[in-house]
């Protein structure tokens, strides 16, 4: 909400930055993990795919034509270790604001357990 | 456990970050908390990368966007991040 000439106007957010002349600046992570899933790298983003649907269930989960989960500004992407079905690498992306979904996706370790995936240690890519 | 993060909790306490980064005063509190291995490098387009070689980490930063990539480490990135919001002005 952003008062203007004396009335409350009801702006997206872009807009207000443009008004108020604020300059956003996007602060942002991606942070890697190690995942050993055997089997194509589609169904393991599958996997995780409902798996978030499931716990997200307040959220809108969407699985993307290139097999990337996005869930707001949060970005889930998986990538197949050279030679070796198996090992996987889990790379998520997301802005500041979605820093409690970013972490929760990313962080939550028993999450992956929970669909037999067994996460390796932390790993830096 | 990690919880799952509410719509109504997230909504409540987000905040924007707006302006230009205060990179001085960001290298300062890398180096007060002894984060000294760095290196720099400025790039054409007018971005710095800093590099954190022993964690592998990275911030790059230009006049709209800071963006850190690093590994499955969280407490190196939450510092990180914990750094950048004191040296950036937010509503």
């Amino acid at each position: 909400l952003v008062m203007k000439d004396n009335r409350i106007t009801l702006m997206d957010l872009s807009e207000a930055c443009k008004e108020l002349g604020f300059n956003r600046h996007i602060l942002s992570f991606t942070s890697t993990v190690k995942l050993d899933d055997p089997g194509p790298t589609v169904r393991t983003i599958e996997k995780l795919y409902n798996l978030l649907q499931e716990k997200l269930s307040e959220w809108t989960v969407t699985l993307l034509e290139t097999r990337t989960i996005s869930v707001e500004s949060v970005e889930v992407k998986i990538e197949e270790e050279s030679n070796d079905q198996r090992h996987k690498k889990v790379l998520v992306t997301w802005s500041n604001q979605d820093e409690d979904l970013g972490a929760y996706i990313l962080g939550a370790g028993d999450v992956p357990a929970e669909v037999t995936f067994h996460r390796n240690n932390e790993v830096n890519q | 456990k990690a919880n799952v993060p509410s719509c109504e909790h997230v909504l409540k306490k987000t905040k924007y970050e707006w302006g230009t980064l205060d990179v001085d005063m960001f290298m300062k509190l890398l180096v007060q908390d002894g984060i000294t291995n760095l290196k720099t490098k400025q790039g054409s387009d007018g971005s710095l990368s800093i590099y954190i070689p022993n964690e592998k980490t990275t911030i790059r930063i230009d006049d709209k966007n800071t963006h850190i990539s690093c590994g499955g480490k969280q407490s190196l990135r939450l510092k990180l991040r914990d750094f950048l919001m004191k040296c950036i002005q937010t509503f």
